[in-house]
């Protein structure tokens, strides 16, 4: 039983890690880009826009195979070694939880750009003064945007199934656990991790909510 | 010394959507003391000064500041421009926190000290409540918190839309007093209103009256 705990909390560890590093990459072009969408209201603005809410129903399948195509030996990208590595879990989820982010972040802080745009540029603030004051405002927006993403990352499958290769110790996370477990018809290690899944999902979603009545509220 | 045309519009058309113009062929000058700009409400008021405060490009015509063509120049020219421009909404939005962080934001914002802050709070009748949220205020207490994060830098330009709404008597004889004051000192504000507002006479440069996006009578004053 103890080794049993010591499997399902190593998995658990190991898909926050990987998840939380794509969150994290996801972040470090998601938000720049918005800020650029959301500052320049033009046609290729709003075209970008429509393209990554379209983006946000890619199917994880997809997204995996197009990736282990690229990262595998014979593929662009496949001097690199990434397959079935943890990382190449991360760049496959960072890619995947892109559009929801930049998607949530360009519609959720529209009205604050209509406002706080305005007023610090009215005050005489740059445009980088513009878009520092934009994120201090909209902070709460930007952490359920954050949330959100994770949440993705951490339930999806594909991806880590396709480039990671569900390798034990190394690049098993909850959801390719699970599904192995039930084919191997191994129901309590699967329930265990579902559970598990279950509350981390749980836990994201009910913080999400209570930022939003913060945000609402304020 | 009056040096007139320091901001001015030359044959300014404007839409928001492509479709009807909301601004036709304005050209207006504006100079130090102050410029009313009178007109019911939907007559482009507020465009206006968007354009004039370079917050909206003119889909025809230049704006002129100090000689230079705003949309012509460069951005770091347009930035240092900018830095001289204050415009006030007539809802003005605060920034998340207390009036001291809205009042000193223009002063972070170009490294001056911060030390003004007391001083203009307390002129603008919000010396009190310097430590209190935003959230707390009222109407007409924001809009007084929106005047004075506008003076506080000793702007060149100041352009107020409204500035009395929210406002009861006793903050609009205030208001207008402290316009009259900042005016003397030779800073040129343009207020949009549909109200008559009782400046001092000797204050006034110029009245422009619109009506359906036009220009329709400028009355020199000075």
């Amino acid at each position: 039983m103890e080794g049993l705990y010591q499997e399902v909390l190593a998995i658990t560890l190991r898909t926050l890690w990987i998840s939380g590093t794509a969150t994290i990459l996801a972040i470090s072009w998601s938000i720049p880009l918005s800020l650029i969408l959301i500052s320049s209201k033009n046609r290729i603005s709003i075209f970008i826009q429509d393209l990554f809410n379209a983006l946000i129903s890619l199917p994880t399948v997809v997204l995996g195979l197009a990736l282990y195509l690229i990262l595998s030996k014979s593929g662009p990208l496949g001097f690199l070694g990434l397959l079935y590595t943890p990382l190449a879990i991360s760049i496959g989820q960072s890619i995947l939880i892109t559009p929801i982010l930049v998607s949530m972040i360009t519609s959720s802080f529209q009205k604050l750009r209509d406002e706080v745009w305005e007023t610090a540029i009215a005050l005489g603030a740059s445009e980088f003064q513009a878009s520092i004051a934009l994120l201090r405002e909209g902070t709460l927006l930007l952490i359920r945007a954050i949330l959100a993403s994770f949440n993705r990352a951490v339930g999806e499958l594909g991806v880590a199934l396709i480039v990671g290769g569900n390798i034990k110790g190394f690049t098993r996370v909850l959801t390719t656990t699970i599904a192995l477990e039930l084919t191997k018809g191994n129901f309590e290690l699967a329930i265990y991790l579902g559970i598990v899944l279950l509350t981390l999902s749980t836990i994201i979603t009910v913080a999400i909510r209570s930022l939003g009545l913060r945000g609402a509220y304020r | 010394m009056l040096t007139d045309k320091m901001i001015t519009l030359e044959n300014v058309w404007f839409s928001y959507e492509d479709e009807h113009y909301v601004l036709k062929n304005i050209s207006l000058s504006i100079g130090e003391g102050v410029t009313v700009i009178k007109g019911p409400n939907g007559s482009g008021k507020t465009t206006l000064l968007k354009i004039a405060s370079f917050l909206l490009k003119p889909k025809k015509g230049h704006v002129i500041v100090e000689g230079t063509s705003f949309w012509s120049a460069s951005r770091s020219v347009r930035e240092k421009l900018r830095k001289k421009v204050v415009y006030v909404h007539e809802k003005p939005y605060l920034f998340k926190g207390t009036v001291y962080d809205n009042i000193a934001y223009p002063l972070k914002i170009r490294g001056y000290d911060l030390s003004r802050v007391v001083n203009v709070a307390k002129e603008f009748g919000v010396g009190k409540i310097l430590n209190t949220n935003v959230n707390e205020l009222s109407a007409g207490m924001r809009q007084l918190v929106a005047l004075a994060r506008a003076f506080v830098f000793k702007p060149k330009y100041v352009f107020l839309d409204e500035p009395l709404a929210n406002l009861d008597d006793e903050n609009k004889s205030r208001i207008i007093r402290i316009i009259e004051k900042y005016a003397k000192k030779g800073i040129a504000i343009v207020v949009a209103t549909h109200m008559n507002i009782n400046f001092r006479k000797e204050i006034v440069s110029k009245i422009a009256f619109m009506n359906n996006g036009v220009v329709v009578k400028v009355s020199k004053c000075k």
